[in-house]
C-alpha cells in the first residue's frame, strides 16, 4: 500500500465522476487551446496571402520616377556574372492607378478603379500556376473583382483611363494641372480568378483590388513612354536566393543619368549643364550631384521666367532669368559687360540685363527694372503675381557664358517650341503681348535668360518646396570621367538611395506585416472568456459533487491521522491526473473549436477581417501552452474547491457535512452582506474615477469596475442567501411556499450562488460588452462626431489643383452643381501620401500609413470627437503649434504633431501613451518621420491616417502636389429655404462629383458609408462575443441542469417526507421552481446591475445596447433554468415515496 | 530456593512496578471538559465538566439517551472536536495543545477509532485499509504489513486480504474497521457504536474481538453504547446525561 497505489485506486474507483471531471477540463482546455490556435491560424493566414499576393517576388524597386527597363537586364546580368549563386531574374515593369469604365452607351456607365500592371515575363511570378493569360496589344486582362463590379465579361470592350505623367510638379508654376486622363480602348481578353496576377499587389493588404494586366509595350506607347518601367520585380526561383536578395540588388543597381533623372549636356563652351525633368531639382538630388562632382568647381543657378520685365513705360513679355553668382574665371564665367569687363558678383537688390533686353528697355545702369511673375508654386490653381524692383547694375553683352542657352532647364510645351506663339504653358498666357521681336529672340536665342540676379536673390524670390536650384554648371575638366559629350553616357557614382531607387524586401516586409495588429489569440481567449469560465464553473460543480460523496472518506483520513495538508496533498494529486487527462482530450479538440471559429470569420464574422481565406495551422507551441494553461487553470478551481471541504473539520465530514456552512452555522451571513456593501461603495468611487485616468486606463478600469461590481454583488447576495436561514416557516405568514423556497436556497449557500453566478455573469458580459456597439447614424451630421459634420467623403486617383470653392475652380474641372447647393457647401481639401491603411480594415502590421494634409481651414473649422487632445480648446491647432512646443528643437528636426483616431493609435500603431508619445514611420524612400501624437480622434472617419498640417506636409512630401482627399461640408436649413432636405442635396452632391469628376477618378462615399464600414470590424467582434457568449451561455446551463439534478437526488429523501406529509407534486414542483426562480432572477438583478455599474461612463458617448437581444437571452436562460428544474422535479418526484423512506431507513 | 524466589518475586514485582508504572503514565485523563454549540438561539451545552481516568488495559463503556453527547466526548478525547473547556491528557500529552500538524500526528499513533459505519474506502483491499494510517506517516514498513495480516488473521479475515469491502458481510467490514484502528499500536481506542449496525451474533463477535484485542494490546478502551450487552462486558460503565457523567451504579 502506497500513496500512489491509494491514488490509482481512487482514480479507477471513481472513474465515472472523474470523467465528467475531466470533460469539464476538457471543455476548457478546448476553447482555451483554440483560441491559442485561432492566433496561430491568423498569423499563418496572412502570412499565407502574402505569399499569395506576393508570388516569387522577393524583391522591389518602386522608382519615384520611370527609368530605362533595360537597367532590370543590366542587373540581371551583373547578377549572374559576379553572383551566379543569387541569380535571379528581374522583371522591368510599369503599375500605375488607373481607371476603367464600360463603354456600353446603351446602359448606365460603371466605373472603377484598379491597379494596373504591365509586366515583363510576368508569368514567372507565379511559376506554378496556370499560364499567365499574357495581353497583347490593345487588350486587357481583369481579376474577377474588377469584372464584377464593372458588369463585364470576356471579349467586351471597355476603356481604359491612364492619369497623365507629367514630371514637374503640377503645383509647380510650369506644372501640368488637370490634364485630362487617356482614354485607350481596350477588350477584354480574359477575366481571371482572385488568385496569382488576379490578386498580387505590392500593398500589404488581405483584400483583392481591382486589378487590369496589360502589355507594357502596348502602356508605353498609350503614355508615350520609349521602353519605360517603373517598378522591377526580383523572383529568384530558389529558396537558397532569396536571402538578402535585397541588399544584394541594392549593391549591383547601376543606375545611369536618365535612371537618376537628370541630364547632362555640355554647352558651346564645354560647360557640363546638370538638369533634371523635374524642373526644379529635389534638395536630395542636388546633394548627390554635388557629391559625385565635389572635385569640379561647381555653380548652381536658378532659372525663372518673369511674365515681364519693365523699365519705365517699356516691357518685354515672358522672359526667363536666372538667378547666380557670377565666376570671374573660365570655364564657368566671367560673364562680361558690353565692354567686355567681368561682370562682378550682384548685390541683392540688383540686376544684369542681357544687351537685347537692355535696348528693348531703353535701361542703363542704375536704371530700375521691375520684374513681374508668378509665385514658384500655385495653390489650387491660383497664380500669384509679385512684383520686384531692381537697379541695374550692368549691361551684359551677348557672348559667352551669358548667352548659353542650358541656364534653362527643357520644359515640354515651352522650350521645345519653334516660337513664342506656340507655346502651351500651364498658366494664364497672354499670347497677344507678343511682339515680333520677342518671336525673332526666340528663334535666334531660344530660351537664354534676358537677366541675371543674384542666387540669393532667386532663391528667396523663386525657390519653394521643389527645391532651389534649376541648373549646375559643372567644369568640363569632369568630361573624361563622366563620358559622353552630349547626352546621358557612363554611371553616376551615386548612392542609388539618393535619388530614390531602393530595392524594399518586400517578401520579409509583408511577412513581418502578418504578425499582425491584433492578437487573435488573445482577442478569441478574451471573446471566448465566458465559456471557458462557465466550463471551469461546470468542472467545479462536477468536482465538488464528485467529492462531496466522499466527504466521510476524507473524514477518515482526518481522523487516522493524515495531516490536512496530506490529505490536500492527496486529492490534488488525483485532480492534476484528471485536469492533465482532461486537457489532452481538450487540446486534441481544441483544432475543432478552432475550426469553428475561423468558419466563422469566413462567414457570419467576415467583416471583421475581410477574407475568406483563413486556414486552420496548429503550432506545437500553443497546444503545449494550452495543455498546460488549461491543466493548471483546472488544478486551481480544484484545488479552491477542494480547500474549501478539507477545512471542515473532520467530524462532520465523517457526518456528511460538504460545506463549512452546514458545519459552522450562519453566523458569517452577516459579514459577507457587509464585505458586499463594502466592495460596491469602492467600486462606485472607481467607477468616478473613470473620468479622471487616461484614455489608455479607462477600458481597463471598465472590466476592473465591472468585475468588482459583479463579485460585489455576488458576495452581497451570497450574504443575503445565508440570511435566509433568518426565514422562518413556524408561524402563520404569507407566501409559505416561497418562504421555505427561501430556507432551501440559503441551505446550499453554495450550490444556490454558482446557478445565480453563472447566469449574472454572462448577462454581465454580454451587456457591458455590447455598450461598445457603434451605430455610425446615431448622432447624425453632428460637428463634434467622428463625422465632424461632414456629408460626403471624396477621394480621386489623380490631384485636383483647383479651388471647388469657387466658382472658376469648378468651371476648370468642369463640375456642375445647382447653385443653390453650390452656395451652401464647402469642400475641405486634404493632400495625401500614399501609404497602406493602418485601419481596423485591415489586420496586417503596418510600417507606412496614408498622410494627409490637413489644410488651414478645416484646423480653424475644427470639428470631430476627440478622446485626447494636446490642446483641449482647439485641439486642431495642435497640429501647428506643435513644432513650437517640440523641446526646443528647431522646426526641421521637431518631430511632426500628428493627430491620430484612438483606434488606429491603439491597435494598429501600438501607441499606447496617447497624446505626447513619439513613434517613426517609414517614408518610402528608405528614411524615417519622426511624429508626435498631439490628438486622438474618437471613431472617425480617419481610421487609418496620420493627419499632419498641411504646411508641413508639403516640407515633408513636396512631391506630392494637388489634393486627392475632400471632406464636402453641405449646409442646409431646409426652414429657411425652398432646397430639397438633405439627403436629397448630397445624392445630388455625389452624384455630380462622381459624374463631373470622372477624369479624375472620383469616388465618394458618405460619412456615414465610411462609419459603417468600419464600425463593422468592432461591431462583428462584438457579435462574436455575443455568439461565443451564447455558446457559454448554453454550457452554463449544462452545467446548471447538473447541478439541479444532482441536487434534487440528494433531497429524495425530504422530498418523499413532503409528499408523504401531504404535499401534492404540483405543488412540489413549484416549489422547486421558486427555488430556481428565486437564483435566476438573483443572477439576472446582479449581471444587469454590474454592467450598468460598468457602462455607465459609456452611455452617453453611445446608447445602442441591444436590450432586446440581451432580455431575450436572459429569458431563453430563465427558460432552460425552469425548464430542467422542472424536469427534475418531474423525474424525481415520479417514484413512490415510500420507496425513497425505505431507502432512507436503510 | 529461598534467595531465587526472592529474587524472582523482586523481579516480578519490579516489572510488575515497572509496568504499572508504564501503565499510569499512558493513562487518559480528562479534566473538568466542557462542549456547547452555537445555535440560532442560545448556545447548546453538550457537556458539563466531564472528568474521567483511565489507565492502559482498562476499558470503559458510556452510555446514555440519544444527543447526550457521548459521540462528542468521544470525538473531544480522540482529537476530532475541540472541547469549549477542560482538558484531556493521554501519556501526558494534551492534544488540544498540539499544532495541527502534531494533532494529526497524535491521531495516527496514539488514538484507534471505531466508528458505527465501517468507512472503509471502497477502492481499496481489506489489507490496504488495514494499512491506511501508515500511510499518514510515509508508507507502510514490511513490520506493518505483517502486523496488518496478523490482525486480520486475529479477527478471521487472513483469507479475505485482496477482497474488496463491497465482497464483505457487515460484521466482517466492522472487523476489519477493528483491525485498522489497531494497526499503528494506539494507547487509546474509540468504539463509537461500534456494533450499531450489526445483527446480534455479528455484535457479539465484533464485542469479544474488541475486548479481546484490547486486553491483548493492553490499550485504553472506550466504547459508547446503545447495547446493554456490550457495556455488560466492559470494567466500568458511565451513564452521560445532561452534559454529566456518572458512574453507574453496579
Amino acid at each position: 500500500m502506497s500513496a500512489w497505489r491509494l491514488t490509482i485506486n481512487s482514480l479507477t474507483h471513481y472513474r465515472w465522476p472523474n470523467a465528467a471531471v475531466a470533460a469539464g477540463v476538457a471543455v476548457a482546455a478546448a476553447v482555451l487551446c483554440g483560441a491559442l490556435i485561432v492566433g496561430d491560424s491568423m498569423r499563418a493566414s496572412l502570412a499565407s496571402l502574402a505569399q499569395k499576393r506576393l508570388g516569387n517576388v522577393e524583391a522591389a524597386l518602386i522608382a519615384p520616377r520611370f527609368i530605362r527597363a533595360e537597367l532590370a537586364r543590366e542587373i540581371e546580368r551583373a547578377l549572374a556574372e559576379q553572383m551566379p549563386e543569387q541569380a535571379a531574374p528581374i522583371l522591368p515593369g510599369i503599375v500605375v492607378d488607373a481607371a476603367v469604365e464600360t463603354s456600353d452607351r446603351r446602359a448606365a456607365r460603371r466605373s472603377v478603379h484598379l491597379k494596373l500592371w504591365a509586366v515583363d515575363r510576368a508569368e514567372r511570378i507565379f511559376p506554378d500556376q496556370a499560364p499567365f493569360p499574357e495581353p497583347h496589344g490593345e487588350s486587357v486582362v481583369l481579376n474577377n473583382s474588377a469584372a464584377d463590379r464593372l458588369g463585364v465579361r470576356e471579349s467586351d470592350a471597355v476603356i481604359l483611363r491612364l492619369p497623365s505623367q507629367g514630371e514637374i510638379p503640377a503645383e509647380s508654376v510650369l506644372g501640368r494641372k488637370s490634364e485630362p486622363m487617356q482614354s485607350v480602348r481596350v477588350r477584354v481578353s480574359r477575366v481571371m480568378d482572385d488568385e496569382a496576377w488576379g490578386r498580387f499587389g505590392l500593398e500589404t493588404t488581405q483584400r483583392v483590388r481591382p486589378t487590369a494586366w496589360v502589355s507594357r509595350s502596348s502602356l508605353c506607347e498609350w503614355l508615350g513612354l520609349p521602353d519605360r518601367a517603373n517598378v522591377l520585380l526580383a523572383v529568384p526561383s530558389a529558396a537558397d536566393n532569396r536571402v538578402n536578395l535585397a541588399e544584394v540588388l541594392q549593391r549591383q543597381l547601376r543606375p545611369d543619368w536618365d535612371d537618376c533623372g537628370v541630364r547632362i549636356e555640355q554647352s558651346p563652351g564645354g560647360v557640363l549643364v546638370v538638369t533634371t525633368a523635374q524642373l526644379v531639382m529635389p534638395p536630395s538630388l542636388e546633394s548627390a550631384l554635388r557629391r559625385v562632382f565635389a572635385d569640379r568647381p561647381i555653380q548652381p543657378a536658378l532659372t525663372h521666367l518673369a511674365n515681364a520685365m519693365a523699365c519705365d513705360d517699356r516691357s518685354i513679355p515672358y522672359s526667363t532669368i536666372t538667378a547666380v553668382d557670377f565666376r570671374s574665371k573660365p570655364p564657368l564665367g566671367p560673364i562680361c559687360d558690353v565692354k567686355g569687363r567681368p561682370i562682378p558678383p550682384l548685390r541683392d537688390d540688383e540686376i544684369v540685363l542681357n544687351a537685347w533686353a537692355a535696348e528693348q528697355l531703353r535701361a542703363r545702369s542704375g536704371d530700375r527694372v521691375t520684374v513681374v511673375f508668378f509665385e514658384p508654386e500655385v495653390e489650387q490653381g491660383r497664380y500669384r503675381e509679385r512684383t520686384t524692383a531692381f537697379t541695374l547694375a550692368a549691361v551684359a553683352s551677348m557672348t559667352g557664358a551669358a548667352v548659353d542657352r542650358a541656364w534653362t532647364p527643357r520644359v515640354p510645351g515651352i522650350t521645345d517650341q519653334l516660337t513664342l506663339g506656340d507655346w502651351d504653358p500651364p498658366f494664364p498666357f497672354e499670347q497677344n503681348r507678343i511682339r515680333p521681336v520677342d518671336d525673332d529672340y526666340w528663334k535666334q536665342w531660344g530660351p537664354t535668360p534676358k537677366a541675371f540676379v543674384s542666387l540669393a536673390t532667386g532663391r528667396r524670390l523663386w525657390a519653394g518646396r521643389f527645391g532651389e536650384t534649376t541648373t549646375l554648371r559643372v567644369a568640363p575638366e569632369a568630361v573624361e570621367s563622366i563620358g559622353g559629350r552630349s547626352g546621358l553616357g557612363g554611371r553616376p557614382n551615386v548612392d542609388p538611395a539618393e535619388v530614390g531607387l531602393i530595392f524594399l524586401p518586400v517578401r520579409w516586409q509583408a511577412l513581418a506585416a502578418a504578425v499582425g495588429t491584433t492578437p487573435f489569440q488573445w482577442l478569441f481567449l478574451g471573446f471566448s472568456g465566458f465559456v471557458i469560465v462557465a466550463a471551469l464553473l461546470l468542472l467545479v460543480s462536477l468536482f465538488r459533487l464528485a467529492i462531496d460523496r466522499r466527504s466521510a472518506e476524507l473524514g477518515l483520513m482526518s481522523a487516522v491521522g493524515f495531516a490536512r495538508t496530506r490529505i490536500m496533498k492527496h486529492v490534488l494529486i488525483e485532480a492534476a491526473v484528471v485536469a492533465s487527462l482532461g486537457s489532452l482530450v481538450g487540446t486534441a479538440l481544441g483544432a475543432g473549436y478552432a475550426s469553428l471559429m475561423l468558419w466563422g470569420l469566413r462567414t457570419w464574422w467576415l467583416p471583421a477581417v475581410g477574407t475568406t481565406q483563413l486556414s486552420l495551422d496548429v503550432g506545437a507551441a500553443s497546444v503545449v501552452w494550452g495543455w498546460f494553461i488549461a491543466t493548471a487553470a483546472a488544478l486551481a478551481a480544484m484545488g479552491f474547491a477542494a480547500r474549501r471541504l478539507i477545512e471542515i473539520p473532520p467530524r462532520a465530514l465523517l457526518a456528511g457535512a460538504t460545506s463549512a456552512a452546514d458545519a459552522a452555522g450562519f453566523g458569517r451571513s452577516n459579514r459577507f452582506v457587509l464585505w458586499g456593501v463594502g466592495m460596491l461603495v469602492v467600486m462606485a468611487v472607481a467607477g468616478a474615477a473613470v473620468a479622471f485616468v487616461p484614455e489608455r486606463l479607462r477600458a481597463v478600469l471598465f472590466f476592473i469596475v465591472g468585475m468588482g461590481s459583479w463579485a460585489s454583488l455576488l458576495t452581497l447576495l451570497y450574504g443575503l442567501i445565508g440570511q435566509g436561514r433568518a426565514v422562518t416557516i413556524d408561524r402563520p405568514a404569507c407566501c409559505a411556499l416561497l418562504r421555505l423556497a427561501v430556507v432551501n436556497v440559503a441551505a446550499k449557500r453554495g450550490r444556490s450562488l454558482l446557478s445565480a453566478a453563472l447566469l449574472s455573469l454572462a448577462v454581465f458580459l454580454i451587456t457591458a460588452i455590447s455598450a461598445f456597439q457603434i451605430d455610425p447614424g446615431q448622432f447624425g451630421l453632428d460637428r463634434d462626431s467622428g463625422n465632424g459634420g461632414f456629408a460626403l467623403i471624396a477621394q480621386s486617383l489623380r490631384a485636383i489643383d483647383h479651388d471647388l470653392n469657387t466658382e472658376q475652380g469648378r468651371a476648370a474641372v468642369q463640375l456642375i452643381l445647382p447653385e443653390e447647393i453650390a452656395r451652401k457647401t464647402r469642400v475641405f481639401p486634404i493632400r495625401v501620401k500614399p501609404g497602406d491603411d493602418a485601419s481596423c480594415l485591415n489586420p496586417y502590421r503596418i510600417s507606412r500609413p496614408r498622410v494627409l494634409g490637413v489644410p488651414d481651414s478645416l484646423i480653424e473649422r475644427g470639428g470631430f470627437a476627440f478622446a485626447q487632445a494636446a490642446n483641449r480648446d482647439h485641439p486642431w491647432r495642435a497640429l501647428r503649434d506643435g513644432a513650437e512646443a517640440g523641446g526646443g528643437e528647431p522646426a526641421e528636426n521637431a518631430p511632426t504633431p500628428v493627430v491620430i483616431d484612438k483606434n488606429t493609435a491603439m491597435y494598429s500603431l501600438h501607441l499606447w501613451e496617447g497624446v505626447g508619445q513619439e513613434f517613426a514611420i517609414d517614408d518610402g524612400s528608405g528614411g524615417q518621420i519622426r511624429m508626435r501624437v498631439v490628438g486622438l480622434l474618437e471613431n472617425s472617419i480617419f481610421q487609418g491616417d496620420l493627419l499632419i498640417a498641411e504646411s508641413v506636409f508639403v516640407r515633408l512630401f513636396p512631391g506630392e502636389s494637388g489634393y486627392r482627399y475632400f471632406l464636402i461640408e453641405s449646409n442646409f436649413d431646409a426652414a429657411r429655404s425652398n432646397a430639397p432636405p438633405p439627403a436629397a442635396s448630397d445624392a445630388v452632391l455625389r452624384r455630380a462629383w462622381e459624374t463631373s469628376l470622372s477624369d479624375y477618378g472620383v469616388e465618394t462615399q458618405t460619412t456615414v458609408e465610411r462609419l459603417a464600414e468600419l464600425a463593422a470590424v468592432q461591431n462583428t467582434y462584438l457579435s462574436t462575443f455575443r455568439s461565443l457568449g451564447g455558446l457559454g451561455l448554453l454550457l452554463g446551463s449544462v452545467g446548471l441542469a447538473v447541478v439541479q439534478w444532482r441536487t434534487l437526488l440528494e433531497r429524495r429523501g425530504e422530498l418523499a417526507l413532503m409528499q408523504a406529509a401531504g404535499f401534492s407534486r404540483t405543488r412540489l414542483t413549484v416549489l422547486v421552481l421558486c427555488e430556481t426562480w428565486l437564483l435566476l432572477g438573483a443572477g439576472c438583478a446582479v449581471g444587469l446591475a454590474s454592467a450598468a455599474a460598468a457602462t455607465l461612463p459609456y452611455a452617453a458617448a453611445r446608447a445602442s445596447t441591444p436590450w432586446i437581444a440581451i432580455l431575450l437571452l436572459a429569458g431563453a436562460m430563465l427558460a432552460i433554468g425552469s425548464s430542467v428544474a422542472g424536469l427534475s422535479a418531474a423525474v424525481v418526484l415520479r417514484r413512490s415515496p415510500w420507496a425513497e423512506l425505505r431507502r432512507e431507513l436503510r | 530456593m529461598p534467595a531465587v524466589d526472592a529474587c524472582v518475586a523482586r523481579l516480578r514485582g519490579t516489572v510488575v512496578g515497572a509496568l504499572a508504572a508504564r501503565e499510569g503514565m499512558n493513562a487518559l485523563v480528562v479534566n473538568d471538559l466542557s462542549k456547547q454549540f452555537p445555535t440560532r438561539s442560545e448556545p447548546l451545552v453538550v457537556l458539563r465538566g466531564v472528568s474521567l481516568r483511565l489507565d492502559a488495559g482498562e476499558n470503559a463503556a458510556i452510555v446514555g439517551p440519544s444527543g447526550s453527547g457521548k459521540s462528542t466526548l468521544l470525538s473531544i478525547i480522540g482529537g476530532l472536536e475541540p472541547p469549549t473547556g477542560g482538558n484531556v491528557e493521554l501519556a501526558g500529552d494534551d492534544p488540544w495543545r498540539l499544532d495541527p500538524q502534531q494533532l494529526a500526528r497524535f491521531r495516527n499513533m496514539r488514538v484507534g477509532f471505531v466508528f458505527q459505519e465501517h468507512y472503509l474506502l471502497p477502492q481499496c483491499s481489506v489489507l490496504e485499509n488495514v494499512l491506511l494510517p501508515t500511510l499518514a506517516a510515509g508508507g507502510p514498513s514490511r513490520q506493518s504489513v505483517e502486523r496488518a495480516t496478523m490482525l486480520l488473521d486475529r479477527v478471521g479475515l487472513a483469507n479475505r486480504l485482496e477482497h474488496r469491502p463491497a465482497e464483505l458481510s457487515g460484521g466482517e467490514r466492522q472487523r476489519a474497521a477493528l483491525a485498522r484502528a489497531l494497526i499503528n499500536r494506539p494507547l487509546l481506542v474509540l468504539a463509537d457504536e461500534p456494533t450499531g449496525n450489526l445483527d446480534r451474533i455479528a455484535g457479539q463477535n465484533v464485542a469479544e474481538l474488541l475486548l479481546e484485542l484490547q486486553t491483548i494490546e493492553r490499550t485504553i478502551l472506550i466504547v459508547v453504547t446503545h447495547s446493554r450487552r456490550l457495556a455488560d462486558l466492559m470494567q466500568r460503565r458511565w451513564e452521560l446525561a445532561d452534559g454529566r457523567l456518572c458512574p453507574v451504579a453496579e
